[in-house]
C-alpha cells in the first residue's frame, strides 16, 4: 500500500512538472519570435527526398540543383543567410521511401523552429503523410514533384483535400501539373494513338492509384472503353500470369500508374514476353517511371514504351531553362533529370519567398511570413515558363509532354495541353 | 483380418471410413471438392487459358520448390529456420550476373556474355554461372553456419533463430552495396519464343530451362539422401544426434554438409530466378523466401517430396489466383491456404516426418 | 534489505528519471524526444509479445498484426474515414466552418479501451485455430495472419464497394488525443498539439507503466504458473487440471491487448496510418527484442527494446556523423566521406550476432528459465528450449 501511495504521489509531480514544463515551453516560444534581432541572421530550409532506391541518380540532381539555387545567391536570401539540409525519406530496409520515415522527417522538422521551408517532398504517399503535420507546424512546402490531384484539389474521396489542412489554412504548393491533367494527358495520348480498350494497372500507392483512377475517369469521357483494372504487387517476382490474364481481355493499351521502385520494369517485361509487343499493344506510363533506369531494366522490351511526365522535358524548357541545363553540367559530372530543374525551381520560389518576406520583417522571417509569400508567388519567371500559384497552390502551366522510348532512349515526341480538354 | 470383412464392398469401405472421419477433415473434404468443381468449371469454358496458367504456375513454383528444399533439408537436420536462406538465394542471383557479366572487382576476366553471344556460348556460359553460384552459395552457408550456428548450438533454439534474422541482414546489406538498391536485369539468354504447344498454350524455352535444371537436381539430392553414406549419416543425426554420434558419425560435418547441399540449392536457384525473370533485386532473398518457407511449411517442414510438392502448389495457386479472383488477393490467397492447411492438417500435407528420413508419415 | 532495495528502489528510481527526462530535455534541447516516444513505444510491444513467447511460449511470428488492428481502430474512429456517418464524442477536433466534421470522432481514452477489447477478440480469433498446433507450425500460422492482415488492409479499399480502410494511401489525419474539458488556458492539454510532446511523452509512460504493472501481476499470477506448466509440458500441465486451451487464449488475449494499446497510441502519435507501416520487418523486430533481452524477464525485455531500437533510431543515424568527425580528425579522407547508412543493415545484422553469441540467452535472463536450462545441462539433445515445443 505504501507503494501504492508514492507511487501516486510520483504521478502528481510528473504531471506537475509536465504542466510546468508546457507552460514554459509556450512561453519561450512566444518570446523568440519577437526578438530575433541578432546580426548574422540565419534561417534554415530542408528538402525531402528519397535518396535510396532507384531514383537515387534523380534525387541526387534534385539536391545538387538546390544547393546550386542557393549557392547562386551566395548562401542569402535578401540578406539573411540560408542555411540548408537534405533528408532522406527512405530507408534501405524498404529500397524506396518509407511512409514512417516521412513522418519522422515531418514531425522532427516541426519542432526545429529555425526552418522556415520545406522543399519536397517527391512522392505523392509521403507528401499525404507528411502535409499535415507541417500544417499544424505552419511551415511552408513546395514540392517539385508531387502530382497526386487530392493534395490540393477535390478527388474523388470527398474529404480531400480538406483533410490535409487541419488548420483550414493552405500550405502546401507544387511546381508541376497534377494528376488530373497527367490522366487526361494519358487519355489524350490514346485516343490520338487509336485506342479502343485500355486495361489500367496501378501499383497501389497513392502517387499509382490516384493517377490510374484520373486515367480511368478520362478515357471514359473520351469513349475509350476500360477492359480491366488491376494493382500489382510490387515486389512479385513476374507478372506472367497477370499478363496471360490481361491478354485474354486483348486490349489496345496497357497503362501503368506506378513508380519505377515497384518493379515497372518487370511488369514491361512479362507483357511483351506473353505475346502483346508495344506496336500492337501501347505501353503507357507516367512520369513515376520517367527515369533511366526503367530503360536499363526492362532493356528491348521497353522499345517503343510511351512516358507522360506532368513538365516538359529540358529539350522543351525555357531559355532560362536551358542555361540551367547548361550550367549545371558544367558544375556537376552528372546529367540533368526530369525532376532537376523542377527542383532547381523550387528552390528560386523559396528564396524569392524567404527574400520577401525577410524584407517585409526587416530581419529574420518566421514561417508565416515564408508562408505568406510563397502562396502570393505571381508571375514567377523561372526556368519552367512564366507561371502562378492559383489558390490551390497548383502552379497555373499547363503542358505535358509525351516521350517514347527508341533505341533505348527517352525521345520527346510531342507536348499536350491538358487546358485544352 | 476377418472374413466378413473382406466381404465388404467397397462403397461400404467408404462409408465407414466417412464415418470415422473427424469433422475437420470432412470439412476440408468438401472444401477442396468446393474449389475444384469452380476451377474445373473455369477451366472447362476455355482450357487454353487453364493450361497456360498452369504452366506458369508450375515454373514459378518449381524455382520457389528448390529454395523450399533449403529451408526443409536445414529445418530437418537442426530444427533451424535459416532466415538467411532467401538472402542467400539472393546472393546465388547476383553472383550468377557477375560471373556472366565477365568483371569482378573491377577485373575484367573475359567478355561478357549478352544477348548477342553466340548459342555455343551461352550454354557454357550458363553452365559455368549455374556451377560458380552453387558453389559460392554453398561455401557461404557453410560459413554462416560456422560462425552464426554452430557456437549456438547447446543454447536456447531461439537464439539461433535471432542469429539467422542476423545474418540475413548482413547478406542483404552486401546485397544492397554489390549491385545497389534498384532492380538490375540480366541477360536474357534464354529465348523465350514457344516450344511447343497449339494455340495459346504458351511453354517457353524459358520455362523449359526451369524444368530441365529442377528435374536433374532434384533427382541427384534424392539419390544422396537415399543412396549414399553422407546421406544416410544425415538421416541418423536427424534422428537423433547422440546416437548418431555414438555410431561414430560425425555430427559438426554432417550438419555442415547438410548447409552445403542447401547453400548448392540456394545458388541454382538463384541463377534460374536471374534467367528466368530477367530482372532481381537486392531484396528478392526476402520476398521469395517468405513465400518459399511457406511452401515448405505447407507441404510438411522437414519433408523433401513436401516441399517440392509445396512450391509447385504455391506457385499454381498463385497463377490461378491471377486468372481467376484479381492479382491484388493473390498473397492473401497464397496465405489464407496455408492457415487452413495447417488447420485441418497440423503437419502440413505430406507430414513431417523428417526429411532426410526418407519423407511421408 | 538490499534484496528489498532492488526489489523496489530500483524500479522507484527508473521511474522518477522516467517522469522528470523531460525537464532535462527541455534544458537541455537534445532532440531526444521524438526518437524516445518510438523507443516506448516498442518497449510496450515487446512487453506485449514477452507474455506470449517469454510466458506461454507460443512462438508467435505475426505479433504485428495485432499492432495495426490497434492502429486501426484509432483511425477508424477519430478521424474522417467513414463520412456517411457524423458522429462526435469527446473529440479534440473541432470543425472550422462551425458545422459539425464528418467522419466518427471519438475521444482517445475511449478509443484506448475500445483497442485492446478488439484486439484481445482478434487475439483469441487467431488464436484459435493455432491451438492443435505444436512447435514451428504455430509460428508460421501466426506469421500467415501477420502478412493477411496488412494487405487485407491495403485491398479493404472496396470491399463489395465499401471503403474500409482506403487502401495503400492508408487513413490520414488522424485526431489528436487530448482533454477538451479542460480550461482554455491549459490549451496544451486540450489538445496534444505536434510541436510540444511532453504530453504524448507522459501518455505513452504512462501505458507502459501499467503495461509492465500488469506483466509483473501476471508473471506472478495463477495464470502465469499455468502458462509455464504448459510452456514446460502441455500433457503434464493438463493432467494436473489446467486447461491448455483457456491457459493459451489468455496468452494470445492479453499480449494482442498491449500490441493493440501500443498501434492506437502510434497511429494518433503519427496520425497517418497506412498497411506499409505494418510489415513483417516489424513482427521481426520485436521478436529480437524480446529474445535478445531475455525472454520471460521483463527487465530484460524492455532493455532489448530500448537497445534495439535505440541502435535503430539513434545509433544508426549518429554514428555517420560520428565517424565522419573522427575522420575528419584524424585526416583520413575515406572515414571522413563513408556513406555509413548504406551498411546499416550490416552494422545491425552484426550487432545481433555478436550480442546473440556473447548471451545466448539473453542479456538478463529470466532466472527460472535459466536454471531449468542448466538442469538439462549442454549437450544433452534437449538444448531446443520448451519455447517452440510447447
Amino acid at each position: 500500500m505504501g507503494r501504492m501511495r508514492s507511487l501516486g504521489g510520483l504521478m502528481v509531480m510528473g504531471i506537475a512538472s509536465a504542466l510546468l514544463v508546457v507552460g514554459c515551453g509556450g512561453a519561450s516560444g512566444g518570446g523568440g519570435d519577437g526578438g530575433g534581432g541578432g546580426e548574422a541572421e540565419t534561417v534554415k530550409i530542408v528538402s525531402d527526398l528519397p535518396l535510396q532506391g532507384s531514383n537515387r541518380a534523380q534525387t541526387t540532381t534534385m539536391v545538387n540543383s538546390i544547393k546550386m539555387a542557393i549557392e547562386e545567391r551566395n548562401g542569402k536570401a535578401g540578406g539573411v543567410n540560408i542555411d540548408y539540409e537534405s533528408l532522406d525519406d527512405a530507408t534501405a530496409q524498404a529500397g524506396s521511401w518509407d511512409a514512417a520515415k516521412c513522418a519522422e522527417n515531418a514531425q522532427s522538422v516541426a519542432q526545429d523552429e529555425e526552418v522556415v521551408g520545406w522543399i519536397g517532398p517527391f512522392n505523392s504517399g509521403c507528401a499525404a503523410t507528411q502535409i499535415p503535420t507541417l500544417n499544424e507546424a505552419g511551415l511552408g512546402m513546395i514540392s517539385p514533384a508531387n502530382t497526386y490531384i487530392g493534395l490540393t484539389k477535390p478527388s474523388p474521396d470527398k474529404t480531400e483535400p480538406e483533410k490535409y489542412y487541419p488548420t483550414g489554412e493552405r500550405n502546401y504548393t507544387r511546381v508541376i501539373v497534377a494528376d488530373d491533367e497527367q490522366g487526361q494527358a494519358g487519355a489524350l495520348l490514346m485516343q490520338d494513338e487509336g485506342v479502343k480498350s485500355v486495361y489500367i494497372l496501378d501499383d497501389r500507392e497513392t502517387y499509382g492509384q490516384g493517377l490510374a483512377d484520373q486515367v480511368q475517369a478520362s478515357a471514359e469521357e473520351l469513349g475509350i472503353e476500360i477492359a480491366g483494372r488491376q494493382g500489382i504487387d510490387g515486389s512479385a517476382s513476374n507478372y506472367r500470369s497477370l499478363m496471360s490474364r490481361i491478354k485474354q481481355e486483348n486490349p489496345d493499351a496497357i497503362y501503368f500508374g506506378g513508380i519505377i521502385e515497384n518493379n515497372a520494369g518487370q511488369l514491361v517485361k512479362d507483357k511483351v514476353s506473353a505475346g502483346m509487343n508495344n506496336d500492337d499493344v501501347l505501353f503507357i506510363g507516367p512520369d513515376g517511371i520517367f527515369v533511366d533506369e526503367f530503360i536499363t531494366q526492362a532493356g528491348d522490351a521497353a522499345e517503343g514504351a510511351y512516358i507522360t511526365f506532368g513538365g516538359l522535358p529540358e529539350s522543351e524548357l525555357t531559355p532560362e531553362g536551358k542555361q540551367f541545363v547548361k550550367n549545371y553540367e558544367q558544375q556537376h559530372d552528372d546529367v540533368v533529370q526530369p525532376y532537376t530543374a523542377y527542383a532547381y525551381e523550387a528552390a528560386n520560389v523559396m528564396l524569392d519567398a524567404i527574400a520577401r518576406a525577410a524584407k517585409e520583417s526587416g530581419g529574420a522571417p518566421d514561417r508565416e511570413a515564408v508562408l505568406k509569400q510563397i502562396l502570393a508567388t505571381k508571375d514567377y519567371q523561372g526556368v519552367l515558363g512564366t507561371w502562378s500559384f492559383d489558390d490551390d497552390g497548383d502552379t497555373t502551366l499547363t503542358e505535358l509532354s509525351v516521350q517514347q522510348i527508341e533505341n533505348g532512349k527517352f525521345v520527346y515526341q510531342r507536348t499536350i495541353d491538358a487546358g485544352d480538354m | 483380418m476377418e472374413a466378413g470383412e473382406a466381404n465388404k464392398t467397397r462403397s461400404g469401405v467408404l462409408i465407414d471410413s466417412i464415418r470415422t472421419s473427424s469433422w475437420q477433415s470432412r470439412i476440408a473434404v468438401v472444401l477442396v471438392a468446393v474449389l475444384l468443381v469452380l476451377l474445373l468449371k473455369q477451366a472447362a469454358q476455355d482450357p487454353g487459358q487453364f493450361l497456360s496458367q498452369l504452366f506458369i504456375g508450375l515454373t514459378n513454383g518449381a524455382i520457389l520448390a528448390l529454395v523450399a528444399l533449403g529451408y526443409t533439408l536445414v529445418y530437418g537436420i537442426i530444427e533451424l529456420i535459416n532466415f538467411a536462406h532467401g538472402d542467400n538465394f539472393m546472393i546465388g542471383s547476383f553472383v550468377g550476373l557477375t560471373v556472366l557479366s565477365g568483371t569482378f572487382a573491377g577485373l575484367s576476366l573475359f567478355g561478357a556474355i549478352t544477348d548477342d553471344s553466340g548459342t555455343f556460348l551461352k550454354i557454357i556460359g550458363v553452365i559455368i554461372t549455374l556451377f560458380v553460384a552453387m558453389s559460392v552459395c554453398g561455401l557461404v552457408n557453410v560459413g554462416i553456419e560456422r560462425v552464426a550456428y554452430k557456437p549456438l548450438r547447446n543454447s536456447p533454439r531461439l537464439a539461433v533463430l535471432i542469429t539467422a534474422i542476423g545474418m540475413s541482414f548482413i547478406l542483404q546489406n552486401v546485397g544492397l552495396i554489390w549491385k545497389g538498391p534498384a532492380q538490375v536485369p540480366f541477360p536474357q539468354l534464354i529465348s523465350d519464343e514457344k516450344v511447343f504447344g497449339p494455340g495459346s498454350i504458351l511453354f517457353r524455352w524459358n520455362d523449359l530451362f526451369v524444368v530441365g535444371v529442377t528435374i536433374p537436381l532434384l533427382i541427384a539430392l534424392s539419390y544422396f539422401i537415399q543412396r549414399t553414406k553422407q546421406g544416410k549419416a544425415m538421416r541418423a543425426v536427424a534422428q537423433d544426434k547422440e546416437a548418431a554420434s555414438m555410431m561414430g558419425i560425425n555430427v559438426n560435418r554432417t550438419i555442415s554438409i547438410t548447409f552445403l547441399l542447401g547453400g548448392i540449392l540456394a545458388g541454382a536457384s538463384g541463377v534460374m530466378y536471374g534467367l528466368f525473370n530477367g530482372i532481381t533485386v537486392f531484396n528478392v532473398g526476402f520476398t521469395q523466401g517468405l513465400y518459399a518457407f511457406t511452401a515448405a511449411v505447407l507441404g510438411g517442414i522437414g519433408n523433401l517430396t513436401g516441399a517440392v510438392v509445396g512450391g509447385l502448389l504455391i506457385g499454381i495457386i498463385g497463377a490461378m489466383s491471377d486468372q481467376y479472383i484479381g492479382t491484388r488477393w493473390t498473397a492473401i490467397v497464397i496465405f489464407a491456404v496455408l492457415i487452413l492447411v495447417l488447420v485441418f492438417r497440423p503437419r502440413g500435407l505430406l507430414g513431417d516426418r523428417s526429411a532426410v528420413q526418407g519423407g511421408g508419415e | 534489505m538490499a534484496a528489498r532495495l532492488t526489489r523496489y528502489g530500483l524500479p522507484a528510481v527508473l521511474i522518477l528519471v522516467a517522469f522528470l527526462f523531460p525537464l532535462v530535455e527541455g534544458y537541455l534541447e537534445t532532440d531526444l524526444m521524438y526518437p524516445i516516444i518510438i523507443i516506448t513505444i516498442y518497449v510496450m510491444l515487446a512487453l506485449g509479445l514477452n507474455i506470449v513467447i517469454g510466458f506461454a511460449g507460443l512462438l508467435d511470428l505475426g505479433f504485428v498484426a495485432f499492432y495495426a488492428l490497434g492502429a486501426y481502430v484509432v483511425g477508424w474512429f477519430a478521424s474522417s474515414q467513414f463520412q456517411q456517418v457524423t458522429f462526435s464524442f469527446g473529440a479534440t477536433t473541432a470543425s472550422l466552418t462551425g458545422e459539425p466534421i464528418p467522419g466518427i470522432h471519438i475521444s482517445f481514452w475511449l478509443l484506448l479501451v475500445l483497442a485492446g477489447a478488439f484486439t484481445a477478440l482478434c487475439g483469441v480469433i487467431i488464436g484459435a485455430p493455432t491451438l492443435r498446433l505444436r512447435g514451428d507450425y504455430l509460428a508460421i500460422v501466426t506469421l500467415g495472419f501477420g502478412e493477411i492482415i496488412p494487405r487485407f488492409f491495403q485491398n479493404g479499399n472496396n470491399l463489395a464497394g465499401f471503403n474500409l480502410t482506403n487502401g495503400t494511401i492508408g487513413i490520414k489525419a488522424i485526431d489528436s488525443p487530448g482533454f477538451p474539458f479542460l480550461p482554455d488556458s491549459m490549451s496544451a492539454l486540450q489538445r496534444f498539439g505536434t510541436l510540444d510532446l511532453n504530453p504524448w511523452y507522459y501518455t505513452i509512460l504512462v501505458l507502459v507503466l501499467i503495461t509492465i504493472y500488469v506483466n509483473v501481476r501476471l508473471r506472478d499470477s495463477r495464470l502465469g504458473r499455468a502458462w509455464i506448466s504448459v510452456r514446460e509440458d502441455e500433457t503434464a500441465a493438463a493432467a494436473m487440471g489446467i486447461n491448455p486451451v483457456t491457459t493459451k487464449l489468455w496468452a494470445y488475449a492479453l499480449g494482442a491487448v498491449f500490441g493493440g494499446l501500443a498501434g492506437a497510441f502510434y497511429g494518433a502519435f503519427i496520425k497517418n496510418i497506412f498497411p506499409d507501416a505494418f510489415s513483417f520487418n516489424i513482427s521481426i523486430l520485436i521478436l529480437c527484442m524480446v529474445i535478445l533481452g531475455g525472454m520471460g524477464s521483463i527487465y530484460g525485455v524492455i532493455l532489448g527494446a530500448v537497445l534495439l531500437q535505440g541502435v535503430n533510431f539513434y545509433l544508426l543515424p549518429q554514428m555517420n556523423e560520428w565517424v565522419h568527425s573522427i575522420g575528419a580528425a584524424v585526416g583520413n579522407q575515406a572515414l571522413s566521406s563513408v556513406d555509413l547508412p548504406r551498411y546499416n543493415f550490416f552494422i545491425f545484422g552484426v550487432i545481433l550476432v555478436t550480442m546473440m553469441l556473447l548471451r545466448p540467452e539473453g542479456i538478463i535472463p529470466n532466472r527460472q528459465r535459466a536454471e531449468e536450462l542448466h538442469d538439462h545441462g549442454p549437450g544433452s539433445g534437449d538444448a531446443m528450449e520448451g519455447a517452440t515445443r510447447a
